[in-house]
C-alpha cells in the first residue's frame, strides 16, 4: 500500500465530477448517455475502491495499511491550504458504501426518473454529489472537508428542489439549506479556534514529522491536517500546552457541523422535509451517505474528543436524544417515505451516540449496515409509490402479490432495520448497547434510552409494513412490479443489508484489524482488544425489540388491537407526535419574531445613528464650515484689509514678545 | 506766550514719533471704516506720509542723510501709485457708476 | 521755539487728518488733506530737512494731491450721491470697531514702548543741514541704482495710467 497508488484515489473522487461536467454541459438532451455517463462513473469509483481495499487489507505485517497524497492549494506566508486525498481504511470503508451504494441507486433511477423532464439535469446533479461526498471521504484537512461539505449542502439543495415547480419541493430545499448553514457556521468557528489555538503553539511549531512526498525529509505542521492534528493530541507532552477549556469548545463547535449535516437534535428538522425530493435522492443522500457525512467526520477527529468527557457526553447525549425523539414521532407518520426519514433519524442519533460512549468503531459499524439496508428501504418506497401513486400508507395495502421483489427484499430491509439476530444491523445495534452498557465509558440512562427506542423501532417499522403491503388494497388502481431495472437494484443492496454485519462478528472475537490503528481512531480501551459477545445485552436488545414489533403487529397486522381506540385515548400525545413537537412551529416564531426583531433594532440603528448621525452629520458639518470659510471671500477691500492688519498685529506681536523674552 | 511755552514740556525725538504714530493711526482708521474709495486712497497716503516723518526724525538722530533718501524715494513711489490708483477708479466708476467700495465688492468681472 | 515750531505745525498736521478721515465730501477731503501736508512740511523743516520740506510741499501736496482734485472733480458726484450712501463702512460692526480701536492702540503703544529710549531733546541733537546740495551726494552716488529704477517705475506708472483710462474712440 503506497502513494504509487494514488491516482486511483484521485481517479475515484474525480470520475464522478468528470461525469457530472459530461451530463449537465453536453448530454442534456441525450438522456439515455448522461445516466449510462453517470453510472460509469460510479462504477469505476466502486471497482478503484474495492483494489484500494482489497490492497490495504492484504497488507502484510509491519507494512502501512494506507498513504496521504497531497499538493499545495493556497500557500499565504505561513498559512498553507491543502488538496489531497487520504487513504486509510475509514475512508476506503466510507468509500465503499457511497460507491457501493449509489451504483445501484444510480441504476434504480434509471427506471424511477424515466419519462421526467430533467432526467439529464438529475444526474448531472447526483454526479455531482457523488464526487462533493467523496471529497468529504478522502479529504486530508478540515478545510478541505468544509469546502465539500458545502458541496454536499449544495448538491442537496438543488435535489430536494429538483422539482422546483412544487412551492414544498422549493421551500424544502431553501429549509434544508439554511438549517445546515447554522451547523456549518459553528463548524466554521470551531476551524477557526482550532487553527488558531494550535498553530500559535510552538510545540506545535516544531513537532518533526515525516513528509509523505519525499521519504526522509520533514513536513512543515499544519494545524488543519488530520494527521499532524491527531499526532499532536496524541502526544501527551504537547496535549497539555492546549488550554483544556479551548479544546473542548473546539472538538464541540466542529460537531455542530455534524448536528447540521447529520440531522441531530436541534437541527433535524429539515431532513423530514427533505424527502420532497426524488426518492433515489432519500436513498443516497438523506438515509445512507450525505447524512452519514456528520458521523464519519467526527470519526475522523475523534482524536479531539478523546481527552475531553465533557464534550463527548455533549456527543452521546445529542445523539440518544435524536434516537429516541425521531423514533417517536416516526410512530404516528402516514406518509410512507416520512417514516423511514424518521427511521433514519433515529438511526443517525444511534450512531452519535455510540461515538459520545466512545465507541466510534461502533458508530462506523452501524453507518454501514444502516446504509445498505436504509437505502434497500427507500429503493423499496419508491417502487411503491411507483406503483400506487400515492406515498400514503393509508392508501395502499395487498401488495405481497403483486410486487414479491420489493416485498421480499422489503421485508429483508426491515428485520435488518428492527435487528432481527443474525441481520447486520443485529450486529451493530448491538455494538452500538454494548458501549452504552459499557462500565467505563456507558451510560445507564442513554442505555435505557436505546433499547426503548429498539422497541419504538420495530413497533413503526411492524406498522408501516403491514399497512403498506398486507391487507386488502385501498388504493384504486392495479399496482404491478416495478422494472426491472429497479427490482435488480433492491436485491442487490439485499445481499449486503443481511450479511454485512457478520463481517463485525468475527471480529467481535479478534479485535477489530479493520478498525484499529488507521482509524485514528482508538475506541475505547475495552475495544482495543478483543471484544466478547453480550449473550444478555443482546437478548435483552433483542426483547425490546421483539416486544414493540409484536404490538405493532397485532395492532395493524392482525387487526387485535385496536389502533384507532387508542389513538382517541391518547389524542393529546398523538397530536403532539404528529406535530412533531411543534418545533417547526418554534423555529418559524424564533426567525419571525426574534430575528426579525434583531433585524429590525439594526436598521433602526443603522437608519439613525449611522446614515443620519454619522454620514449626514459629517456633510452638514463640511458644510456649515464651508459656508463660514465662504464669508472670507468677500470681494469687500475692507474685510481683507481688517484680516491683513490682524495678521500683522498677530505677527508683530508675537516678534516683541521672542524679543521682549529672549532679548538682551 | 512764554509762560506758556515754558509749561510745555521740551520736544524730544520721542515727540516726532508720537506724532507719526497718530497720524498712521488716523489713516489706518480711514483705510478700515471708508466707504468712499477716494477716502480710503488719501487715508493710505497718510499713512505712508506718517511713515516718512518717522525716517526724517531718525536720520536727524543717527546724524546721516540715509533716512531722508528713504523718504526722497518714498515721495516717487507715491506719486506713481497714486497715478495707477487713481485711474483704476475712473475706470471703475465708468464701469460701475459709483465709488463706493461695495460696488466694486463683487469678485466677477 | 522750536517747540513752538513742533506743537503749531504738528497741531496743523493732526487736525488735518482728522478732518480728512471724517469728510463727507471728498473734495473737502482733499483739501484738508493738503493742509496736513503743509503741517508736515513745517516739521520737516523744524528737523533740518529743507529739501524735503519743498519737495512735500512740490510733489505731495502740490502734484499728487492736485491729481487727486482733478479726479474728484471728472467724477463730478453730485451732491445726493454723496448723501445717499452711508460712507461709513462697520462691516461686522462691534468687531471691527474693536479691531479698528485695537489697532490704534497698538500702533501708538509700540511706538510709545518702541522708542522709550529716543528721550533726547532734539535741540541738543547736532545740527544737520540738508540742503538740495547735501542730499545730492547720497542720492546720485550710493543710492543711483534705485534712483534710475525709479525712473522706469514712473514710466510704467505712465503707461499703465494712460491704457487704464483709454477710451476706445467710436
Amino acid at each position: 500500500m503506497s502513494p504509487d497508488l494514488a491516482p486511483l484515489a484521485w481517479t475515484t473522487l474525480f470520475a464522478p465530477l468528470a461525469a457530472a461536467a459530461l451530463a449537465g454541459l453536453l448530454l442534456r438532451r441525450r438522456r439515455a448517455l448522461a445516466a449510462g455517463v453517470s453510472v460509469l462513473g460510479m462504477v469505476v469509483g466502486l471497482v478503484c475502491t474495492l483494489f484500494l481495499l482489497w490492497r490495504s487489507l492484504t497488507a502484510k505485517e509491519g507494512e502501512p495499511t494506507g498513504f496521504e497524497a497531497h499538493f499545495t492549494w493556497v500557500a499565504a506566508g505561513s498559512f498553507e491550504a491543502r488538496f489531497g486525498v487520504l487513504v486509510d481504511r475509514l475512508s476506503l470503508l466510507m468509500a465503499l458504501v457511497v460507491t457501493g451504494v449509489g451504483t445501484p441507486i444510480f441504476v434504480y433511477s434509471i427506471g424511477y426518473m424515466h419519462g421526467d423532464e430533467g432526467y439529464g439535469r438529475y444526474f448531472a446533479c447526483l454526479s455531482l454529489f457523488a464526487f462533493s461526498m467523496l471529497g468529504i471521504v478522502f479529504s486530508t484537512n478540515l478545510l478541505q472537508t468544509f469546502v465539500f461539505w458545502e458541496l454536499v449542502g449544495l448538491s442537496s439543495y438543488l435535489l430536494i428542489g429538483f422539482w422546483f415547480g412544487r412551492d414544498s419541493a422549493v421551500e424544502a430545499g431553501k429549509k434544508a439549506f439554511m438549517v445546515n448553514r447554522v451547523g456549518d457556521f459553528g463548524f466554521l468557528c470551531g476551524i477557526l479556534l482550532l487553527y488558531y489555538a494550535v498553530s500559535t503553539l510552538p510545540g506545535f511549531r516544531d513537532m518533526k514529522i515525516p513528509d509523505p512526498a519525499s521519504p526522509g525529509g520533514l513536513d512543515v505542521p499544519n494545524a488543519l491536517d488530520f494527521g499532524h492534528l491527531a499526532r499532536f493530541y496524541r502526544d501527551p507532552a504537547l496535549l497539555p500546552l492546549l488550554g483544556g477549556g479551548t479544546a473542548a469548545l473546539a472538538a464541540v463547535l466542529l460537531f455542530c457541523g455534524a448536528i447540521g449535516k447529520s440531522a441531530q437534535f436541534p437541527l433535524h428538522v429539515w431532513l423530514p422535509d427533505a424527502m420532497e425530493g426524488p426518492t433515489p435522492v432519500s436513498a443516497l443522500m438523506h438515509a445512507a451517505t450525505m447524512v452519514a457525512a456528520g458521523v464519519y467526520m467526527t470519526c475522523r477527529v475523534f482524536f479531539l474528543f478523546e481527552p475531553f468527557p465533557g464534550a463527548l457526553q455533549v456527543v452521546a447525549w445529542i445523539g440518544g436524544i435524536t434516537a429516541f425523539l425521531a423514533a417517536t414521532i416516526a410512530l404516528v407518520q402516514t406518509d410512507i417515505k416520512k417514516v423511514l426519514a424518521y427511521s433514519t433519524l433515529s438511526q443517525l442519533g444511534y450512531m452519535v451516540m455510540a461515538i459520545g460512549l466512545a465507541g466510534a468503531t461502533a458508530g462506523m459499524f452501524h453507518l454501514t449496515t444502516h446504509a445498505f439496508f436504509k437505502a434497500l428501504l427507500f429503493l423499496g418506497a419508491g417502487s411503491v409509490i411507483h406503483a400506487c401513486r400515492t406515498q400514503e400508507i393509508t392508501e395502499m395495502g395487498g401488495l405481497r402479490k403483486p410486487m414479491p421483489s420489493t416485498f421480499w427484499t422489503w421485508w429483508i430491509g426491515t428485520a435488518a432495520l428492527i435487528a432481527v439476530p443474525g441481520t447486520s444491523g443485529f450486529f451493530s445495534k448491538d455494538e452500538i448497547l454494548a458501549a452504552a452498557a459499557d462500565p467505563v465509558h456507558g451510560s445507564g440512562p442513554l442505555l435505557a434510552l436505546g433499547l426503548v427506542t429498539a422497541g419504538l423501532t420495530a413497533y413503526y417499522m411492524m406498522r408501516c409494513t403491514a399497512l403498506t403491503f398486507h391487507g386488502e388494497h385501498r388504493g384504486h388502481g392495479h399496482p404491478h412490479e416495478s422494472p426491472a431495472v429497479m427490482t435488480l437494484p433492491l436485491w442487490f443492496l439485499a445481499v449486503p443489508a443481511l450479511f454485512v454485519g457478520w463481517l463485525g462478528f468475527p471480529l467481535l472475537f479478534h479485535g477489530h484489524p479493520w478498525f484499529q490503528a488507521e482509524f485514528n481512531v482508538r475506541g475505547v480501551e475495552a475495544q482495543a482488544g478483543p471484544h466478547e459477545f453480550h449473550l444478555p445485552l443482546a437478548l435483552l436488545g433483542t426483547g425490546f425489540a421483539a416486544a414493540g414489533g409484536v404490538i405493532g403487529w397485532l395492532a395493524f397486522g392482525t387487526r387485535r388491537i385496536d389502533a384507532a381506540a387508542w389513538k382517541e385515548r391518547l389524542l393529546p400525545l398523538h397530536t403532539l407526535l404528529a406535530r412533531k413537537y411543534f418545533l417547526d412551529e418554534f423555529y418559524l416564531w424564533l426567525v419571525r419574531v426574534v430575528q426579525q426583531g434583531v433585524a429590525e433594532v439594526s436598521n433602526f440603528v443603522e437608519q439613525n445613528v449611522l446614515i443620519r448621525g454619522v454620514i449626514d452629520g459629517l456633510s452638514a458639518l463640511v458644510k456649515a464650515s464651508g459656508r463660514s470659510l465662504r464669508e472670507l471671500q468677500t470681494g469687500s477691500i475692507h474685510t481683507y484689509v481688517r484680516f491683513a492688519l490682524a495678521g500683522t498685529v498677530v505677527v508683530l506681536a508675537w516678534v516683541l514678545l521672542a524679543s521682549a523674552r529672549g532679548g538682551p | 506766550m512764554t509762560p506758556v511755552l515754558a509749561a510745555l514740556p521740551p520736544v524730544t525725538v520721542q515727540h516726532y514719533l508720537l506724532l507719526s504714530a497718530l497720524l498712521f493711526a488716523v489713516g489706518l482708521v480711514g483705510v478700515l471704516f471708508r466707504r468712499n474709495i477716494l477716502i480710503v486712497l488719501m487715508s493710505l497716503e497718510l499713512m505712508i506720509s506718517a511713515a516718512n516723518l518717522a525716517l526724517v526724525a531718525f536720520s536727524r538722530v543717527h546724524g546721516n542723510l540715509q533716512g531722508q533718501v528713504m523718504v526722497f524715494f518714498s515721495i516717487a513711489v507715491a506719486a506713481a501709485e497714486a497715478a495707477v490708483a487713481l485711474s483704476l477708479i475712473i475706470a471703475l466708476f465708468r464701469t460701475r457708476g459709483g465709488v463706493s467700495v461695495d460696488d466694486a465688492a463683487e469678485l466677477k468681472g | 521755539m522750536e517747540g513752538l515750531g513742533f506743537y503749531a505745525f504738528g497741531a496743523l498736521a493732526l487736525v488735518g487728518a482728522l478732518l480728512m478721515v471724517t469728510s463727507r465730501n471728498p473734495l473737502h477731503g482733499v483739501l484738508w488733506l493738503v493742509a496736513s501736508f503743509l503741517g508736515l512740511a513745517g516739521l520737516f523743516g523744524g528737523l533740518g530737512a529743507h529739501f524735503l520740506a519743498a519737495v512735500q510741499i512740490l510733489v505731495y501736496a502740490g502734484a499728487i494731491l492736485v491729481l487727486f482734485l482733478f479726479v474728484v472733480m471728472l467724477l463730478n458726484l453730485r451732491p445726493d450721491d454723496l448723501t445717499r450712501m452711508p460712507s461709513f463702512s462697520v462691516r461686522g460692526g462691534v468687531g471691527g470697531l474693536i479691531l479698528g480701536a485695537g489697532g490704534f492702540a497698538a500702533v501708538v503703544g509700540a511706538v510709545v514702548l518702541g522708542t522709550a529710549g529716543f528721550d533726547r531733546e532734539v535741540s541738543a541733537l547736532a545740527p544737520l543741514e540738508a540742503g538740495a546740495a547735501e542730499l545730492a551726494v547720497p542720492l546720485f552716488r550710493d543710492a543711483l541704482l534705485p534712483f534710475e529704477a525709479v525712473s522706469l517705475l514712473l514710466l510704467a506708472a505712465i503707461v499703465g495710467a494712460v491704457a487704464l483710462t483709454k477710451r476706445r474712440l467710436p
